[in-house]
């Protein structure tokens, strides 16, 4: 597999959306381009670690290649033996997708809130492409592309967002 | 998680179908018979009931595939008519200058959506036009800004961002039409009243093209008048009843003339089968404007003028109050925003090439493909409006001041007539004119 | 330069009033020259949404010239870059300023310093005030809700009735006069609008049948449709607040219902900060039909600085500056002259507008400003919100921003005690209560807990209010469990907004700053804002329980995160800017944070007696007849509904009044 559908493989697993929700066949928007720009200089920015990116989307490529389950490699990368550091850029990728914006986290644990977060939109088109507005059924604020009185009515059901 | 190790390898064709509902055909071109260095294109009379694609699909081979169906149904649309709605085969699409085409024979919005809701005349029949034009049988030519008579300032340009004016100070003239198709369903379904529209319980379901049957088309054009430093013999010309309309601005005064005027811009809307967003083919007359970011190398421009120190800012409409009656009006100084892309550019060379092959001289090499808009993802069900590609496209002529890229305010004909509804709030099927209803 | 131009009539701004004024004077065949201080309508609004599109903080102002964020590089000091109003032209108050309330490198009001030795209940504490306002070509409008509501007779009489507040001059008079101008503005706006619930609410006020509807009136569209939220609380049939029935009342809105010349509404769930397809009415419509009637011009980038007067006390004159960049020199100057003038720069502008012109003989304290009342009485309707999770899904973050309210307690016998309100019910999720969807989702991506949804949180009832009992707090979700915990969370919050009506408070006030000034070297707004009475404390406290009460009929868990003690003291970034306290009859202290509703209200009011106001009830200046003033300034009270049809009607009323004269 090249990088780019490593790396999509990748964020379905983390994201729980479906490849071809994410990286539609035919493609108009190409988000997955930028996000894996911005995934890769940002993370090699803030750890110093110049791996650390192909680090992560190798051991996903070999957990894909021995036939784990999406559920199995989630847990594998998340809740294995890998470090803080690479579970973080793991969990930074998740909000890149979901907000479009790249995340500024202040963890203070053992606080009630333990921490804050905040984040820098990439472009116009990250925050329209933000899976946020996916999971929770709706459309970005600001682009809707359903018609007069849909609010009205149920959306449709999760799954034809996620893909999954 | 699905398909995950289909992402890269070759799709099945059906996956690849449910998207646009493409069928794999021979390369038409190789079969043409033209030389194998330069084939051109077909030219045909026969208007094309759906698309034909080519495999390995992509973005780019089905906006190509696309792209051919546009230019094929320009070329029948604009062949010349023997009688309402068809094509005079005996002649080449060129070869009479000036005479109406087979679109032009189609139903005006005007005799569709008339006073008080009463029932549109029969296909093939039209109204007189308004009495101070006189009772000469041409095409009348009443809209300024795609507005109509009726229903102010039409959502292809939502917000009433004004008129186009020429380098002669003359505003731009708009018509729409449908063919019998789509008109024939709004005349069965009494979709032409606001009564008729409150009492049909459905939203409006245009029919689409069978494999072998012609379905709805809509159809938008633009015309200018010619005068000064005009070469009419650049121009699809007409003769028709340049009509303002008072009931489109206030301070408007009914006034009519009889004029020549030039075919500058060109929508056509084609409801094929698998693709109910439609799919939308849009034309200009290759002088319109200079592109942004490319060399400005002609001498005049219909909307541009070159080296001007004291026009009017790039896409800014005139003040207001806009009234097309006034004896002149600042030119509009017009830029298109989106370049033209280079497969685009490349077939446009080759239909004007088999156009002035077929007719020397013929007034059809003036005009270009800007671009087809088609849904990547019609069957999407969280996205009515199917993923379009390209994103945005617009009409120098038609979409002038809202040009770009800028979701929901930039032009995109699938994105913008996906909101379209009739006067009772239902869905109108894509399309602006049942809103018209009276 | 000196403009020797003669016309009928200035007006100052090109907001909803000034467009109205204009678009019926010019309707008359009278000659108008509009100033406005901001850039022109541009043609395409994509501009502004690439502008919105971009923002990290979608505020209402977002969207808008000159850029609210990012207009210098982040720093601690200034984490969202948002400008110094000292290096610009045109600088406005935005809601991002009100946290950055004392830096004065970042606010644009000039605030006082934080009285002393003051607890959180301290009727005298300073706040920053909580809402905004545009300053270019249509005004507000570009922002504003769509809220159609008309005021009731009770509002226009409060003295009278409660004791409380204003009455407005001539009370029921003044609402009987207004109706046939609601009906107006009504039109002009387009509102969609359900005539049947309307009138029910009226009926439950006793409003004379008369003063309601002409009986062969109706809405210019049907009403909006509903959301499922909506439907969740009009399942309220059997409730009662205080002597009130309390039930849902679908919300007349400026927004198309059918299509007319704007798109129908589409439900891009964004009224605020910027309808993406104008299916909502903005002064921008009227100003076109008023420049159409070929009478109107209008000068953009031209800020009025200065109001002549001649020996005679009338206005001879508005001087003007111009300027090419928002934060360039400025480049021109000039006098509009006219017959008559008109003011509609909103309520903080206009103010300052009469108190800086200082220089004429017998009104060195400003222009109009006999009375002294000129900048007193700033109201706004002060909010509380209150938010929670439905149990089964609602589906918010569809459809316009809001679609209904509860309109059922904005009067009542409580009017002598508290404030009364209205409710109204948001759409947007938890977007504004708690900057969702950001917040739930950095708290189960990266183990924090800001939304309460994901730690050891209880509500004030003592819930817990962990929103999968069966995780441990602090989880971090990845894959198809955050895929369900998050779509669980979204598609069931819920937000009510109260407005509370704010009473005039003399001292609530605007002023000029002595030091601080703008680019082209205006003084700029010295606000003082407090809540100094117990009034409408107590009816923050009714909200807050009111808000309990209702998301325990509906089977709602209530999430309203206490906002913890106000910060009186400390450094500039310590302090809070709207936190106060209110002890009540039991001798519990709560904890509050008032919202703005976007309504600036009461700067230059009309009333009774040239000593008490600054307008008579013809919307003109007791002390120069040729002087008018329009907008949300002239109201003597907020009162119970938005203001911005009151708005419009007053204006086709004070237009009205200006033909009389000018043919007089």
């Amino acid at each position: 597999m090249d990088i780019m559908s490593t790396f999509v493989g990748l964020s379905s697993v983390l994201t729980g959306f479906a490849q071809d929700i994410l990286a539609p066949r035919l493609d108009t928007t190409n988000i997955k381009t930028l996000y894996l720009q911005s995934w890769t200089e940002n993370i090699t920015q803030e750890t110093g670690d110049a791996g650390l990116v192909n680090t992560i989307l190798q051991q996903y490529a070999e957990l894909q290649a021995a036939g784990k389950s999406d559920e199995e490699i989630g847990e594998q990368l998340m809740n294995g033996n890998n470090s803080p550091a690479f579970v973080l850029a793991c969990q930074k990728l998740i909000f890149l997708w979901y907000m479009g914006a790249w995340p500024d986290v202040n963890a203070q644990p053992g606080t009630e809130t333990g921490g804050f977060t905040t984040s820098s939109l990439l472009s116009a088109e990250s925050y329209t492409s933000g899976l946020v507005w996916q999971v929770m059924q709706a459309h970005p604020m600001g682009d809707s592309n359903y018609r007069y009185g849909y609010w009205a009515e149920q959306p449709p059901a999760l799954s034809d967002f996620t893909g999954n | 998680m699905k398909n995950s190790t289909l992402l890269f390898s070759a799709l099945p064709a059906a996956l690849l179908l449910s998207a646009c509902n493409t069928t794999a055909t021979e390369n038409k071109q190789a079969t043409a018979g033209q030389a194998a260095t330069t084939p051109l294109p077909v030219i045909s009379p026969v208007i094309p009931a759906d698309a034909q694609f080519h495999e390995p699909f992509s973005l780019e081979s089905l906006q190509h595939d696309f792209d051919v169906f546009s230019w094929e149904s320009f070329i029948a649309l604009n062949w010349p008519a023997a009688s309402v709605g068809v094509a005079d085969t005996s002649v080449n699409i060129g070869q009479k200058p000036g005479a109406a085409t087979v679109w032009q024979t189609y139903k005006e919005s005007r005799d569709i959506f008339l006073p008080n809701g009463a029932t549109p005349p029969p296909w093939g029949k039209d109204l007189p036009p308004p009495s101070v034009c006189g009772d000469q049988d041409l095409p009348v030519l009443n809209q300024i800004a795609k507005v109509p008579n009726n229903v102010l300032d039409e959502s292809a340009e939502p917000f009433q961002t004004g008129p186009l004016v020429d380098q002669n100070g003359q505003y731009t003239r708009f018509e729409i039409l449908t063919n019998d198709v789509m008109f024939n369903y709004i005349a069965e379904k009494n979709l032409y009243s606001k009564s008729g529209q409150e009492a049909f319980a459905t939203e409006a379901d245009f029919p689409f093209g069978t494999d072998s049957q012609v379905g709805s088309i809509m159809l938008k054009a633009s015309w200018k008048v010619l005068g000064k430093n005009d070469a009419p013999e650049k121009f699809h010309t007409t003769k028709a009843y340049v009509y303002d309309n008072p009931d489109e601005h206030a301070g408007v005064k009914a006034a009519c003339k009889l004029q020549t005027v030039g075919l500058v811009g060109f929508h056509i809307g084609t409801k094929l089968k698998g693709n109910p967003q439609w799919i939308w083919s849009t034309f200009e007359h290759v002088d319109n404007a200079p592109t942004q970011g490319e060399a400005i190398n002609k001498k005049h421009y219909n909307y541009y003028k070159p080296d001007c120190t004291d026009c009017a800012a790039v896409n800014t409409p005139p003040p207001r109050p806009w009234n097309p009656g006034n004896a002149y009006t600042q030119p509009t100084q017009v830029m298109r925003v989106i370049p033209l892309d280079k497969p685009t550019k490349e077939l446009n060379a080759s239909y004007q090439a088999a156009l002035e092959k077929l007719v020397p001289g013929s007034v059809w090499v003036n005009y270009e493909l800007i671009s087809t808009q088609w849904p990547t993802n019609a069957d999407s069900k969280t996205d009515p409006t199917g993923a379009p590609a390209p994103a945005f496209l617009a009409n120098t002529t038609l979409e002038t001041y809202i040009q770009g890229t800028v979701r929901q305010t930039s032009s995109s004909c699938i994105q913008c007539h996906n909101n379209a509804t009739m006067t009772s709030g239902k869905f109108s099927d894509f399309t602006y004119l049942l809103q018209r209803a009276q | 330069m000196t403009n020797t131009s003669k016309y009928d009539v200035v007006i100052v701004g090109s907001g909803i009033s000034g467009a109205i004024v204009a678009y019926q004077l010019g309707l008359a065949g009278k000659k108008v020259l509009i100033l406005e201080s901001g850039p022109t309508v541009p043609a395409d609004r994509s501009g502004y949404m690439e502008t919105f599109y971009k923002a990290n903080a979608k505020t209402p102002e977002s969207p808008y010239p000159p850029a609210t964020q990012g207009a210098v590089p982040s720093s601690a000091n200034n984490p969202l870059g948002l400008p110094n109003p000292a290096g610009e032209n045109i600088p406005r108050y935005t809601v991002l300023q009100v946290g950055a309330w004392q830096k004065k490198d970042q606010c644009y009001f000039d605030y006082p310093a934080q009285v002393e030795g003051i607890d959180g209940t301290s009727l005298n504490a300073n706040f920053a005030f909580a809402s905004s306002y545009e300053r270019l070509g249509g005004g507000t409008t570009w922002h504003w809700l769509g809220t159609c509501l008309r005021l009731f007779p009770e509002d226009f009489k409060m003295k009278t009735l409660y004791g409380q507040g204003e009455d407005w001059p001539g009370g029921d008079a003044f609402y009987q006069s207004l109706v046939p101008f609601y009906e107006t503005a009504a039109k002009e706006i387009g509102v969609s609008g359900d005539k049947d619930a309307m009138e029910k609410l009226y009926r439950q006020f006793y409003v004379n049948p008369e003063g309601i509807y002409g009986s062969d009136y109706n809405f210019p569209m049907p009403g909006i449709d509903q959301t499922l939220q909506d439907e969740l609380y009009a399942g309220i049939t059997d409730m009662t607040y205080e002597g009130n029935p309390v039930y849902v009342t679908p919300t007349p809105q400026g927004r198309n219902s059918r299509p007319d010349e704007r798109r129908q509404c589409a439900g891009n769930t964004n009224c605020i900060p910027i309808c993406p397809i104008q299916a909502k009415y903005d002064a921008t419509v009227t100003l076109a039909r008023a420049e159409q009637t070929g009478n109107v011009e209008i000068r953009y980038q031209h800020v009025a600085c200065n109001i002549r007067l001649d020996d005679k006390q009338q206005v001879c004159g508005i001087d003007y500056l111009t300027y090419d960049q928002p934060n360039g020199i400025a480049t021109g100057s000039g006098t509009a002259v006219a017959e008559r003038y008109v003011l509609a720069a909103h309520a903080i502008e206009t103010p300052k507008l009469l108190l800086m012109s200082n220089k004429n003989p017998g009104f060195e304290n400003g222009v109009a400003n006999s009375s002294d009342q000129v900048g007193r009485n700033l109201m706004d309707h002060v909010m509380y919100l209150g938010w929670g999770l439905a149990k089964d899904p609602i589906f918010p973050y569809r459809g316009p921003l809001s679609t209904s309210g509860i309109e059922s307690l904005r009067d009542g016998a409580f009017r002598k005690d508290r404030s009364a309100y209205r409710i109204e019910i948001g759409n947007e999720g938890w977007q504004w209560a708690a900057d969702d969807p950001g917040t739930t989702l950095a708290d189960f991506v990266f183990g924090q807990n800001n939304s309460q949804l994901n730690g050891n949180s209880k509500n004030k009832q003592g819930e817990e209010l962990r929103f999968n009992p069966q995780l441990p707090a602090f989880s971090k979700l990845f894959g198809k469990q955050l895929v369900n915990t998050l779509n669980g969370v979204y598609t069931r919050q819920l937000r009510l907004g109260y407005l509370i009506e704010q009473l005039p408070d003399p001292e609530n006030r605007v002023q000029l700053s002595t030091t601080l000034k703008d680019n082209l070297g205006l003084p700029r707004p010295h606000v003082t804002y407090r809540l100094a009475s117990d009034y409408e404390r107590k009816a923050f406290v009714s909200a807050k329980e009111l808000t309990t009460e209702l998301f325990a009929k509906v089977g709602a868990t209530e999430y309203t995160k206490d906002p913890g003690a106000p910060v009186f003291s400390g450094k500039p970034e310590e302090l809070t800017a709207t936190n106060f306290q209110y002890k009540d009859d039991k001798g519990v202290t709560h904890n509050f944070r008032f919202y703005g509703a976007g309504h600036i209200v009461g700067t230059y009011r009309m009333g009774d007696s040239k000593e008490t106001s600054v307008l008579n009830a013809r919307q003109q200046s007791w002390d120069h007849n040729n002087l008018y003033m329009v907008g949300s300034g002239v109201f003597p009270t907020i009162a119970t509904g938005n203001p911005t049809l009151t708005i419009a009607a007053l204006a086709f009323q004070a237009a009205g009044h200006i033909l009389e004269d000018l043919s007089a």
